[in-house]
């Protein structure tokens, strides 16, 4: 559906991937009609994808067939949270790639229906029948690397339409070449490939990182024309100093999964017009399908802490305390976002997926901000209790629960884009900051584990998070 | 002073990559350890680059892709470890 675009040239060139290798449209159609053909009756499937032709065939392909519902996770997703996840929803297809044969030891119902070079699908008996409302199109984890079981149910005209709005906003056109650095199941990432796809650009596709010479060989031998970024890409570039870097064939980099600091957003902007490119800062949410607002380039420089202006057929509105609308500029409230690409609502077990849409298009995104006189918004904080390490969302109660099932008691805190965990003193801190590194997939170095005697706790026994922050912040400037 | 360098170099692997002294070898590289991911990368790049005052070049930190490359790498900047 992502490829009915009439003006498609199907002979362009699709994909380049990882081994230098062209793909042209129709064979990327092709392809992808061997995992549609699959699907006989509503099936859900678990696509465990990486940037490669076989996984993003393989999405597409389920994407175009209405009777199957997909949800997209990580290649390397935890073995323990993926047998939870296949426990609670009984899935009729896994896709994995070939090192993950793990996964299927612990599940023998599964047989291989598909093999391919780089992945197999799975079945499960074939006459089992699920019901799911078709509607629903893909499932997304709100964060790009726990695999949360929490996930976000999304339909074909949230991804239809937020491609679309991306696409005219950045005016991709098909001579557009963007690189991958960001996970497919990662709804930034999946957002640069749906909005270049539909315009019939080309996709070059690695899985290396910019840490690597390879990403870089990959960028200047396909001619790379743009990539996106998460602060921590950007923290990144900036250390490897991306400003001495040759690299005439980029037009534009987009940023987003966090706020980046001011001087590094004014550093890029620097950087960019030296080398005739552009640096587009956006704001977004899995709930929102991935964007919300851009801020255009010609803005930036004057307002570089903006998250800009709605994506077109988008809408903000700033609601005080008592669900009122602010009307006046600079005054801070709650952020809710209006348009065609708000989800259709959470998903955490099988029952929530014969439901459609909950939300009616207007989502309250947990975002504290405020708007300018010339309608330019600002995020100033978050309402929720969570904390974005390395550009994902970490959920605060999703770490505090797995520790507990782990009969670890902790309160966990965010601060400066590290997950903060308090524990009580017989656990050995380092233990305790791997056990969650391998869980959730975030480098130990975003996580710091704090011991203490006792939780400071209110008169319902709740735990004082406010007093945490106040003692995590006295134990770092002592 | 060769000594000290190596044991600051090697404290940094230890604490960075979540390692022993024993894990420090000729078998050390990128992506070969979960913790040594592009995160972990930078993370060991900018402890490297505050402990011993040095600048890395670009090429250097894409080409830093094992413990022993490091050492060769700390040679150009003037820094024998070992």
């Amino acid at each position: 559906m992502l490829l009915q675009n009439p003006e498609l040239n199907k002979c362009n060139v699709a994909i380049i991937d990882g081994n230098n290798v062209p793909y042209t449209f129709q064979e990327l159609i092709e392809a992808s009609e061997s995992f549609s053909k699959l699907i006989e009756s509503t099936s859900l499937v678990f696509n465990l994808c990486q940037n490669t032709f076989e996984s993003l065939s393989s999405y597409l392909g389920f994407l175009n067939n209405q009777d199957s519902t997909q949800v997209l996770l990580p290649a390397d997703i935890d073995t323990e949270l993926i047998s939870e996840l296949i426990i609670n929803y009984n899935p009729n297809f896994i896709v994995l790639p070939k090192n993950r044969g793990d996964i299927t030891q612990a599940h023998p119902d599964f047989n291989k229906a598909l093999v391919l070079n780089e992945i197999d699908v799975y079945s499960n008996s074939p006459n089992y029948h699920f019901e799911i409302n078709t509607d629903i199109a893909l499932l997304l984890s709100t964060s790009g690397s726990t695999g949360s079981s929490k996930l976000v149910k999304l339909s074909y005209e949230n991804i239809i339409s937020n491609a679309q709005a991306i696409a005219e906003y950045l005016e991709i056109s098909s001579n557009d070449r963007p690189i991958t650095t960001l996970p497919m199941n990662y709804s930034f990432g999946l957002s640069i490939i749906n909005s270049h796809l539909i315009k019939g650009a080309t996709l070059i596709l690695t899985e290396s990182s910019i840490t690597e010479k390879g990403f870089w060989d990959h960028l200047k031998r396909h001619e790379a024309t743009t990539f996106g970024g998460v602060p921590f890409t950007f923290e990144s570039l900036n250390r490897m100093r991306f400003h001495t870097m040759k690299l005439p064939s980029l037009k534009y980099l987009t940023q987003a999964g966090g706020k980046l600091r001011t001087k590094l957003i004014e550093s890029m902007i620097n950087t960019c017009k030296s080398n005739g490119m552009k640096f587009i800062v956006m704001y977004g949410q899995t709930e929102a399908t991935a964007r919300m607002s851009y801020m255009p380039w010609d803005k930036i420089q004057e307002k570089p802490n903006s998250v800009g202006v709605p994506i077109p057929g988008g809408k903000f509105r700033i609601i005080n305390s008592n669900q009122e609308e602010i009307k006046s500029p600079n005054t801070t409230g709650e952020l809710i976002y209006s348009g065609p690409n708000v989800f259709l609502g959470y998903s955490t077990r099988p029952e929530d997926l014969v439901s459609s849409n909950e939300n009616h298009q207007e989502l309250h995104t947990g975002d504290l901000a405020h708007f300018d006189s010339e309608g330019f918004y600002y995020i100033t904080g978050r309402k929720s209790h969570f904390v974005k390490v390395f550009g994902n969302r970490i959920n605060l109660a999703d770490i505090e629960a797995i520790l507990h099932k782990n009969e670890i008691e902790s309160a966990c805190i965010g601060h400066d884009e590290k997950l903060i965990v308090f524990t009580s003193s017989e656990h050995e801190p380092r233990e305790v900051k791997r056990f969650i590194s391998s869980k959730v997939k975030i480098h130990p170095t975003g996580i710091k584990v704090q011991q203490i005697d006792t939780f400071p706790r209110n008169q319902f026994g709740k735990i004082k998070y406010q007093e945490l922050t106040s003692l995590y912040e006295g134990l770092i400037n002592a | 002073m060769s000594n000290e360098s190596k044991s600051k170099y090697d404290k940094i692997f230890c604490d960075i990559f979540e390692l022993n002294q024993s894990d420090l070898n000729e078998k050390l590289e990128y992506n070969t350890i979960e913790t040594w991911d592009s995160i972990g990368h930078m993370a060991m790049v900018a402890e490297i680059e505050d402990t011993f005052d040095i600048t890395f070049d670009t090429d250097d930190i894409v080409n830093f892709s094992s413990y022993n490359i490091g050492k060769e790498i700390m040679g150009k900047y003037g820094i024998a470890i070992e």
